[in-house]
């Protein structure tokens, strides 16, 4: 693929300042790479997509993991997949993934929710994936609704695009009213606080055994082209019933809706389901979620998981283990979210009979929560001495070492406990 | 004393984006550790309120749901009598704005419940989203219920988060809740200072979401007080809640110095 000489220029640009930022350790270089190439011309997410089929997975959760099952599973069929892999969902991101991938035809991209309706503009997908949108970061985006609002926008002016719709979510079955071309998916949605009343009206919604209704307009739950079935969710079953099993290294039913997701999004991309399927087994850990790593030589080891607003935390405690010592680490820094409020509507509840160590920037808002719900914790603001302390406990029980001691943490909580750890084998 | 007292927690499904929904919660359980019989009902929009109840909380929401939450509350009209009753009522942001005569939302001027003399406008200015600090002078005076000393004394910051397009301006009928260190509040002055929130009798309105009543542990009691009458301390219960409000009023007071 060649691009016009300005793009090109652009490109080199991008991948100097790209260089320049791995070399100095700021990070990855991802988004300071694609900030300056952007810089350089505007208009280099057009001319870069240009020509590709590309597949983009918006959502409040799930966007990572989506993604990258979705590439795993082309790059089944194709040999060379271009994909923002390390998670960086905006313009600078995603304008720098295309341009290093030369001469790659198909892209996995995954894009942060308000950036979507942009990059449907520039980008000109084959398909959209939208999983869910619920509250999160609320000091920075304040409504939910005002994002499914543009995401609303954007369908209906692009309106040939297909769009792979979480058939479970009011807010994103109302935002995708418009499109043309809708593949249905009942991914499922256990956070429901959001979507109480309806986007369209205000009345309220009802749900009955036909699913989720408004009661004040027509919008209502579309019949799905696909649905999980099985008592956990692992069956994929067409609407013509046809029926696929669904496999994954990576925990919970929110998981296997993931994969599903990731499925439908490459089969439209011409990959078959079934193959999709089999190469989403291999996923185990995506950009250290889900890992299990070492901390204290030969100690119990540690099971990361990353968890950034209510609905996120609503699944992470649902497949950790309750009978255990657990770590939970809360930061309030802009990327998590100056407000920490959202610890009080997650149903902490879960952990009774188990141990928390909380620790992080805002333990102390957690541990004023826990102390409501007398739930058993300590404080220790410090990362090292909070998994430290979570060991010593788990000895102190008696629990079995080779189970790992589940941590849940918000963004950069994650991140400074990556940096902390060892990966394992 | 009355010792079985039951808290309403209003709408959860429509008020409840802040996590608005802890204040009953840990009112409840406040209670419970001083051996009161208190349960929390918590009645969505579905469901009639119960009159004859003890507190009700009201959270903050979008502008459709606390619109959706208005029409409901007006037409069953339960809120209005439980003042005349005496009953205590909590409102936060949307909640805060509720109770009052008019406010703005989905474009539009709402006519409130008309519980506390204010009325909210649109500001044409950002958001008020951050940290609030309210400094409170002697509380006892804005109610006409006895409030115990001793606790009045010891509330003298409240401390919270704020997320809000709204100005709120208190009329005759009603006094400010806590004047303004840090933040926005109100966005509007009363009496030539910035203030947050508003009281009239036992009706209270404030800006802090949070849940605010998990930041400050002496505000809970007060409005306990408020239902119940003079109550003991808390004792060593109360040290976590304590070291956590004041990290977040020395936090706030550095920033404040910082500007
Ligand atoms: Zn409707």
């Amino acid at each position: 693929m060649d691009y016009p000489s300005r793009a090109s220029l652009a490109n080199a640009t991008g991948h100097l300042a790209s260089f320049l930022s791995k070399v100095g350790g700021f990070g990855a270089g991802e988004t300071i790479g694609g900030a300056v190439a952007l810089k350089v011309d505007p208009d280099l997410l057009s001319k870069v997509s240009m020509g590709r089929s590309i597949a983009l997975v918006s959502a409040t959760n799930g966007k990572t993991t989506t993604n990258r099952f979705l590439a795993c599973a082309l790059a089944s069929k194709y040999p060379s997949v271009a994909s923002n892999s390390g998670g960086a969902n905006m313009a600078s991101g995603i304008a720098h993934a295309l341009s290093l991938a030369k001469g790659v035809d198909v892209a996995a991209l995954e894009v942060d929710e308000s950036w979507l309706p942009m990059m449907i503009e520039n980008l000109k997908p084959k398909c959209v994936l939208m999983l869910n949108l619920t509250r999160d970061q609320l000091d920075r985006s304040n409504e939910v609704r005002k994002i499914a609002k543009k995401w609303k926008d954007a369908v209906s002016l692009n309106p040939e695009v297909t769009y792979i719709v979480n058939a479970d979510d009011p807010l994103v079955s109302w935002s995708a009213i418009d499109a043309k071309r809708a593949i249905y998916v009942a991914g499922g949605q256990n956070w429901t606080l959001d979507s109480k009343s309806c986007p369209n009206c205000g009345e309220l919604i009802e749900n009955s055994a036909d699913g989720w209704a408004c009661s004040g307009c027509n919008l209502k739950r579309m019949k799905p082209d696909f649905e999980l079935s099985g008592v956990d969710g692992s069956i994929l079953v067409s609407r013509e019933g046809e029926k696929w099993h669904i496999e994954t290294k990576l925990p919970g039913s929110f998981n296997r809706s993931n994969a599903a997701f990731g499925a439908v999004a490459a089969s439209v991309m011409g990959v078959p389901l079934a193959e999709a399927l089999r190469a989403i087994k291999n996923v185990k850990s995506v950009g250290g979620r889900y890992e299990t790593v070492e901390f204290n030589h030969n100690n119990f080891p540690l099971r990361l998981l990353l968890a950034k607003n209510p609905a996120g935390w609503l699944e992470a405690l649902s497949v950790v283990n309750k009978n255990n010592v657990v770590v939970l680490a809360i930061n309030a820094r802009e990327v998590d979210g100056r407000d920490p409020s959202w610890l009080w509507d997650v149903d902490f509840g879960v952990l009774k009979g188990a141990f928390a160590v909380v620790t992080g920037e805002r333990a102390r808002d957690l541990g004023v929560r826990l102390s409501y719900l007398e739930i058993d914790h300590v404080t220790i603001h410090k990362a090292t001495d909070a998994l430290r302390i979570a060991q010593a406990q788990a000895a102190k029980l008696n629990l079995d070492k080779n189970r790992p001691i589940d941590v849940i943490a918000n963004y950069t909580a994650f991140q400074g406990l990556r940096k902390i750890v060892k990966k394992m084998r | 004393m009355k010792t079985s007292i039951t808290i309403v927690d209003i709408f959860p499904d429509l008020l409840g984006t802040y996590g608005d929904g802890g204040n009953a919660q840990i009112l409840q359980k406040r209670l419970q550790w001083r051996s009161f019989d208190a349960k929390v009902l918590s009645v969505s929009s579905r469901d009639k309120i119960p009159s004859g109840c003890d507190i009700y909380c009201l959270g903050g929401g979008e502008d459709a749901p606390q619109v959706k939450a208005n029409e409901l509350l007006k037409d069953t009209g339960v809120l209005e009598s439980e003042k005349q009753r005496g009953a205590v009522i909590f409102g936060v942001c949307a909640g805060f704005q509720i109770l009052g005569k008019t406010f703005v939302a989905n474009d539009e001027v709402q006519e409130g419940l008309g519980l506390l003399d204010v009325d909210t406008f649109r500001s044409n200015k950002e958001r008020a989203v951050g940290e609030i600090l309210l400094r409170i002078d002697d509380i006892s005076s804005s109610f006409e219920a006895a409030i115990d000393k001793d606790l009045s004394n010891r509330l003298t910051f409240l401390t919270g988060y704020e997320n809000h397009a709204g100005i709120t301006s208190i009329g005759l009928g009603a006094r400010h809740l806590g004047e303004v260190i840090l933040g926005i509040g109100n966005g509007v002055a009363f009496h030539g200072k910035l203030v947050d929130g508003a009281i009239s009798k036992k009706v209270i309105g404030t800006y802090l979401h949070g849940p605010v009543l998990a930041r400050n542990p002496e505000f809970a009691d007060l409005i306990l007080e408020l239902a119940v009458g003079p109550l003991d301390s808390l004792g060593s219960r109360d040290i976590e809640m304590r070291s956590y409000r004041d990290e977040r009023i020395q936090t706030q007071l550095s920033a404040k110095r910082k500007m």
